[in-house]
């Protein structure tokens, strides 16, 4: 039985050995001159592929945004809303930008900084059906992508004979919205807006508000000199006005005021 | 920051994890069966059907040996609604598992029965065997046998790839273990016990096969053969 536990610790030891030589997080980005970022590329206007297949979008901008003015060399990577935490626990990762929301839960597994972020989550369904509560989702089909707070939010709020559906990454769900595999999902109003702009013959449209919901950066735990660093330059772009310039570029709305904590 | 095994958040749900891993059992089961059964019946028409017949089939198997599972997967589930073909998601699932599953089975059982040495078949003609006995005693189920480890080891290929199919919404053995993982955020932990769980189906589906493999082919048993 011992031994069966040193066994294990050794493969976690051997699995982690990266991430257990770091001191402090901002000076090996510092030192290394380059950040790691995660980043989402299905979550259009806050994150997609342009016609070069180069992610760009609102998160983008802000992980570019970050990088220079730490000073260093950006290096994105691509992560999916199911694996985002994953990616960032096991060390790939500096610090994740995916429309993060902050909850209890992910707080007591990763950091997350004062929001950056803020929008309201619609429930998004074919205009033919009609959906004005969280009741009128009893027995349709609801696709939701694992792990997600729609995830959470359809799972804790929907009625009893809601069919939940649980998909890997937001375009899988999107397209099964799209193809009629699924009747409703929810995301944030600005991305069902870009969904049924691109897709009129779906008429989708946006149903009701299921909640409101901030969006953090995620570092790891136990990084305080990153984390202040990263709320420092929350505060600095919040009062200077490049990220409410930046969401109006990619949203095409004013940035709802954003609390700090 | 050093990383601690915590498995009790993840045992905690072991009965979702049983219940995910019956559902690829089950399923795995059915594509093999169906998947086999498929192959088999395409073999015989590829190497003794009409020139057209051998021809789509051909084109069948190059599609299916030639294109990744998941597009295959994606195509039936996401890509057939818009000709007005829309399966649940377990419909889809097998029809894709089958579908794949039928194509290398096919090329496999083809290759058997295209290994019969003509003396044999010869043999049996001198020995005054009807078509239809020469055709199942001497062709069929010699091929079959001389196939089986390779028809076994793509079967549990298929029972194992039977976890893409999280993607499109069915919920078995991983699509549960990632539903754990993004509420426990104990993805290390949630990965050790499917591993294991798939390597526990994946050696059960072998003995299955070793024991069909010597109750199928009497030959076998008397040599002893290994599956």
């Amino acid at each position: 039985m011992r031994l069966k536990f040193l066994t294990m610790l050794m493969v976690a030891a051997c699995a982690l050995n990266a991430t257990a030589a770091r001191a402090d997080e901002l000076d090996d980005i510092l030192k290394r001159k380059k950040v790691l970022i995660a980043v989402q590329t299905d979550l259009p206007p806050y994150d997609t592929l342009d016609a070069n297949n180069q992610p760009v979008g609102y998160d983008i901008d802000v992980a570019k945004r970050i990088a220079s003015d730490l000073g260093v060399e950006l290096e994105l990577v691509i992560v999916s809303g199911a694996n985002r935490i994953p990616t960032l626990v096991s060390g790939k990762v500096d610090m994740v930008v995916a429309t993060l929301s902050p909850t209890p839960q992910r707080a007591a597994v990763i950091g997350l900084s004062s929001p950056y972020l803020a929008y309201s989550q619609y429930v998004i369904a074919p205009s033919a059906k009609s959906v004005k509560t969280l009741d009128d989702l009893k027995d349709l089909r609801v696709g939701v992508t694992r792990g997600t707070l729609q995830d959470d939010q359809i799972t804790r709020r929907a009625p009893k004979g809601t069919q939940i559906m649980r998909f890997e990454d937001d375009s899988s769900t999107a397209q099964a919205l799209l193809s009629g595999q699924i009747d409703a999902s929810a995301w944030g109003k600005s991305i069902n807006d870009e969904i049924i702009k691109k897709n009129p013959s779906s008429n989708l449209e946006n149903k009701f508000a299921l909640n409101s919901l901030y969006g953090s950066i995620g570092l790891r735990r136990g990084e305080p000199d990153l984390m202040r660093w990263i709320n420092t330059w929350i505060f600095v772009h919040k009062q200077d006005g490049w990220l409410s310039d930046t969401h109006k570029k990619w949203v095409g709305e004013d940035l709802p005021s954003l609390p700090a904590f | 920051m050093s990383y601690q095994l915590q498995f009790g958040s993840v045992l905690a749900n072991l009965d979702e994890l049983l219940d995910g891993a019956a559902t690829t059992l089950w399923m795995g089961a059915a594509t093999i069966l169906l998947g086999s059964v498929l192959g088999i019946v395409l073999a015989i028409l590829r190497t003794s059907g009409p020139a057209l017949c051998r021809r789509l089939i051909d084109g069948y198997v190059e599609i299916v040996r030639n294109t990744p599972f998941l597009v295959q997967l994606f195509f039936i589930f996401f890509g057939l609604p818009s000709i007005g073909i829309r399966l649940l998601p377990i419909e889809a699932a097998l029809l894709a598992l089958v579908f794949n599953l039928g194509g290398y089975a096919t090329e496999i059982v083809r290759a058997g029965i295209e290994s019969i040495h003509p003396g044999q078949i010869e043999a049996g003609l001198s020995l005054g065997l009807s078509r239809w006995r020469i055709y199942r005693h001497v062709v069929i189920v010699p091929a079959l046998e001389r196939v089986y480890p390779a028809l076994s080891s793509q079967s549990v290929l298929a029972l194992l790839g039977t976890s893409v199919v999280s993607q499109i919404s069915v919920v078995e053995l991983t699509a549960v273990g990632n539903t754990i993982q993004s509420a426990t955020y104990r993805a290390f932990e949630v990965y050790i016990v499917i591993t294991v769980l798939y390597l526990g189906l994946a050696f059960a589906s072998r003995g299955a096969f070793w024991l069909i493999g010597l109750a199928a082919f009497s030959r076998r048993r008397r040599l002893g053969a290994r599956a």
